[in-house]
């Protein structure tokens, strides 16, 4: 009997997502979901079969020893032990589930991650918040770990929850990485974070401890009409001192102040500090503390409460007639740094005709977090085996945004994919990386645009750490890095 | 990746594949299982999710059960999907009594159904243009197999309102309608 065919089949998947929306609908996260569920399943799958494998092994040593009459009942035994061995495995299968769900959803389609997948289940609680190390993988450059925050007595996390402080702590200095919110579960008040911590060894007993974050995201956006900047400025112009570079530069710049050649490091003088505080209607997080114009352009100094909630104000100009806005030509911090490592006062500087002032207001965005939870939750853990990696010196020559510079090494694991080389390498500086398989197959890592890549620029030593799931690593034959061809 | 690359990683449980198919299938499985495990009786889009993990995983476990000289993989997985989908909603309602329309796609399809499929294409693309409720009616109808007595339900009109939208539909769409639909209408 052939398969029968479906009407369906004939339709394009812009007519089947059409048409789903009558029942389910559906979306690329669904498609996602349904990897990560298959990735889970064949994971478990795999653990069952290696256990039946173990317990047939052991059947088959215990069978020699013994004569054929005296083997059978003990087979029995032995087989009635696989089948509960089977079953403990699937009794686990849904906490083992949801981890391989969210590794997949963070890594993407086509990795087998869910296999070095080690189980932590290691928690702490404090302020009535629960925190729970799920899970860790490590490729022996870098650590991943999967932690719940779960809110057990109030309803203080929202899904716009953000880790403010964590650490890893080991026997030696572990370096830096970042945490991202990847899930938040509104019916359990739960908020699932991916931590990555770089440099951890396997084997290395750890601490993780988390110390702050922060919930409760409110935004705003304020057009100031009621401040007359040419007013303003005439009656408070304000002085420029020279700036203390002892507590670093911070601040922003567009691309026209890159491209001028110039640097906020070469910024030598700032406005005078607090010359006035005058308050932005509507909000209560920032002010303006000075004024002044010179040399074409507009500079304006806000000073901004040090609430650690407080994340960010931005400035920008208006056109109160056509509603066109004004980036800054650059920003630049001043004063003390509080709390959260911010400086209190950061000064805008727009380039702008004074006589083009008084058609243009301003416009303040920035957002802060309602609930800012401090406690300790630590928890400690060893860092699981290194999953299966290549590494391969190099010394080719490859082309990175027109610059020729040596390529030291790569290292492939299934989480990704990290290149160190040599040279003047601008930051910023884009690799295209092609994964040739043996097959002649090509899997380009950059393509998508799903690559994290984190640039660690000293010593003129430049580490791109690019997570990116590599599917099918043991069948990978060469890397072709910005055209050149890296044999592994 | 075409079909016939696919099948040859699957066969080898090849990952890359495994995720292409899963990419290029899952869209016209999620509306395969839909069709049974609705959302009036309870279903989310979570079991949707685990009816076609469950499908692939099927096709990981047992891939030599697919025949190539039967038919395509697309088919394959549908069908694979449909019998899935009906065990997860008998599983699931015990009580409830599977209609004969759900049975049947376990059966292979008469001839004329095989010529219906034919029309769905030009079929989709003549509903998709009309006005709703008359287009979720029909797609209800068309695509999800839906009796009018459950779409009334599902769209909260008047059974009879139902009906009287299918005949108009059958007059105006008579030249795209597979034969079965205007013979059920």
């Amino acid at each position: 009997m052939n398969y029968p065919i479906d009407p369906l089949e004939q339709l394009s998947n812009e007519e089947l997502e059409s048409l789903a929306a009558y029942e389910h609908p559906l979306s690329d996260s669904n498609i996602q979901n349904i990897q990560g569920r298959f990735v889970a399943k064949t994971a478990e799958c795999a653990q069952v079969e290696e256990a039946a494998q173990a317990e047939s092994a052991a059947i088959a040593t215990a069978a020699t020893v013994r004569t054929g009459r005296q083997a059978k009942p003990r087979r029995r035994l032995l087989m009635v032990a696989a089948i509960a061995a089977v079953f403990v495995l699937l009794v686990g299968f849904t906490s083992a589930n949801r981890i391989y769900e969210l590794y997949y959803q963070y890594f993407g389609e086509g990795a087998n991650i869910a296999k070095y997948v080690s189980e932590i289940g290691q928690s702490a609680s404090d302020q009535g918040f629960k925190m729970e190390v799920l899970s860790a993988v490590n490729d022996g450059e870098n650590t991943y770990l999967f932690v719940e925050v779960t809110d057990e007595t109030g309803d203080r996390l929202s899904d716009d929850a953000t880790i403010n402080r964590w650490s890893m702590t080991g026997s030696r200095p572990l370096g830096g990485g970042g945490s991202t919110l990847v899930g938040y579960d509104p019916a359990t008040k739960t908020a699932t974070f991916m931590i990555h911590s770089i440099s951890a060894k396997p084997g290395d007993s750890v601490l993780f401890t988390l110390s702050s974050f922060m919930s409760g995201v409110v935004e705003y956006r304020i057009a100031a009409n009621d401040i007359n900047i040419p007013q303003l400025l005439a009656e408070n112009e304000g002085d420029f001192v020279k700036r203390n570079t002892l507590e670093g530069t911070s601040g922003g710049f567009s691309t026209k102040f890159y491209e001028d050649g110039n640097d906020l490091d070469k910024v030598k003088e700032i406005l005078e500090l607090d010359a006035f505080a005058l308050a932005i209607p509507g909000c209560d997080k920032a002010w303006i503390s000075n004024i002044a114009y010179r040399d074409g352009k507009l500079h304006v100094q806000l000073g901004r409460d040090s609430d650690r909630g407080n994340a960010a104000t931005w400035l920008a100009l208006v056109n109160k007639r056509t509603g066109e806005e004004l980036q800054s030509y650059y920003s630049i911090g001043a004063g003390q740094r509080n709390e959260d490592g911010l400086a209190d006062h950061e000064e805008y500087v727009f380039e702008i005709a004074r006589e083009a002032l008084g058609e243009y207001c301003f416009l303040f965005e920035g957002f802060y977090y309602t609930q800012v939870i401090d406690g300790v939750w630590e928890v400690g853990f060893e860092v699981p085996e290194r999953m299966d990696t290549i590494i391969k010196k190099v010394g080719a020559t490859v082309n990175v945004s027109g610059t020729p510079v040596k390529l030291e090494s790569v290292e492939l694991s299934s989480l990704g994919i990290t290149v160190r080389m040599q040279g003047a390498v601008k930051v910023g500086a884009e690799l295209d990386i092609d994964v040739v398989y043996e097959d002649g197959s090509v899997y380009s890592i950059t393509e998508e645009g799903m690559s994290v890549i984190f640039q660690d620029a000293g010593a003129n030593t430049h580490t791109f750490t690019i997570v990116r799931p590599l599917p099918g690593l043991e069948r990978v034959d060469h890397l072709i890095i910005n055209g050149t061809r890296i044999d592994l | 990746m075409d079909e016939a690359r696919i099948i040859k990683g699957l066969r080898a449980r090849d990952e890359i594949a495994f995720a292409q198919a899963i990419s290029s299938y899952s869209r016209l499985l999620w509306v395969v299982a839909s069709r049974h495990l609705a959302k009036a009786d309870g279903f989310t889009g979570h079991d949707i999710e685990e009816c076609i993990a469950d499908v692939f995983l099927d096709l990981w476990l047992n891939n030599e059960r697919y025949d190539p000289e039967k038919g395509s993989l697309k088919s394959y997985l549908c069908v694979l999907t449909s019998r899935k989908a009906i065990s997860r909603y008998r599983r699931a309602a015990q009580t409830k009594v599977v209609s004969f329309e759900d049975l049947r796609q376990d059966e292979e399809p008469s001839s004329e159904e095989a010529a219906d499929v034919e029309d769905y294409g030009d079929l989709y693309r003549a509903i998709v243009h009309l006005p709703e409720p008359t287009r979720e009616i029909l797609v209800r109808r068309y695509f999800y197999n839906q009796q009018p007595a459950e779409i009334a339900a599902r769209t909260q009109l008047p059974k009879k309102e139902v009906e009287n939208r299918l005949y108009r539909a059958k007059q105006s769409l008579s030249s795209s309608l597979p034969t079965r639909y205007k013979e059920a209408l």
